[in-house]
């Protein structure tokens, strides 16, 4: 069985947005941040811990997986936007980050970018919502799209890359 | 562990809405319309009694003013009393004042020396 390197990559990236969500905090005093460092610390843990994969996915959704994690950091904010639209994008953030970070703590070690076959998760709110990270991420980058509607055109490649991964990830993980 | 986990997650959001919906409320523009009212008469009769002393040529110390109306016997007089209403009226305006600090910075209103001004 081949080494997972991707673990380490994986767990300083996370590390990586951990901090700098922190230091967000530290400017802002805004909860959201916390709870955002609470979600990347977490899978921080998860990524160094996590089991090997039994089955991985092939290279294209690999790279579809890569490119889907990323798009988040394109979507640009604006500096006038309507009080009562920046509540709603606040508050679908924060729906989404806790979905998110609700299928990461249940995930555990299971967790990984790419779609693999590591242990089928059927607990918690995976009980509830078949692609729970997916969907959270939606939710969050659907509110983006009130401060700024250029960021529609990020949202419907990176709602598209998710309905990939998630293809992808029944193919593996058998339907869900 | 997850249990703790989950509880501190669930917790976060439920104080990041509470935060976002007090933000909210702050942000919102919230005027006394009995303030504002008062302000903006003061402000269009200060406008009215300017226009009449440039047009006709008599000085603010004759000219009759309504009841209610600050004393203006001078030009600076004027320029005080309508620099004070202005910035109250702003004031009834939440965030008013440092939206003023914010165009007075602005690199085509700096004093430029010259010019009719107030």
């Amino acid at each position: 069985m081949k080494q997972d390197i991707g673990k380490y990559s994986g767990a300083l990236l996370m590390f990586g947005f951990g901090v700098l969500a922190l230091y967000r905090w530290h400017q802002t005093q805004l909860l959201f941040f916390l709870l955002l460092v609470l979600r990347d610390f977490v899978a921080a843990y998860f990524f160094l811990k996590r089991r090997p994969a039994e089955i991985k996915s092939g290279r294209l959704p690999t790279i579809a997986s890569y490119i889907s994690s990323a798009l988040p950091l394109c979507y640009l904010g604006s500096d006038n936007v309507l009080p009562l639209f920046l509540l709603i994008s606040t508050i679908m953030a924060v729906i989404g980050f806790l979905l998110v970070a609700l299928a990461t703590i249940e995930l555990g070690t299971s967790l990984g970018i790419s779609p693999a076959k590591r242990q089928l998760v059927k607990s918690g709110v995976y009980k509830i919502i078949a692609h729970p990270m997916y969907v959270g991420y939606a939710i969050a980058e659907s509110g983006l799209t009130l401060i700024n509607p250029i960021n529609a055109g990020i949202l419907i490649l990176s709602l598209l890359l998710y309905w990939v991964r998630a293809k992808q990830e029944n193919k593996i993980l058998g339907p869900c | 562990m997850k249990n703790l986990l989950r509880v501190m997650a669930v917790l976060l959001a439920v104080g990041s809405m509470a935060q976002a919906v007090c933000n909210f409320n702050k942000s919102l523009s919230v005027i006394n319309p009995v303030l504002v009212e008062d302000e903006a008469n003061l402000l269009t009769q200060l406008i009215e009694l300017k226009k009449q002393s440039d047009l006709t040529g008599i000085p603010f110390s004759d000219i009759q003013t309504e009841a209610g109306m600050p004393e203006i016997k001078s030009n600076d007089d004027f320029k005080e009393q309508f620099l004070q209403h202005t910035l109250k009226y702003l004031q009834t305006i939440k965030g008013g004042e440092n939206t003023v600090q914010k165009v007075l910075k602005q690199q085509e209103l700096q004093p430029k020396g010259c010019g009719p001004g107030i």
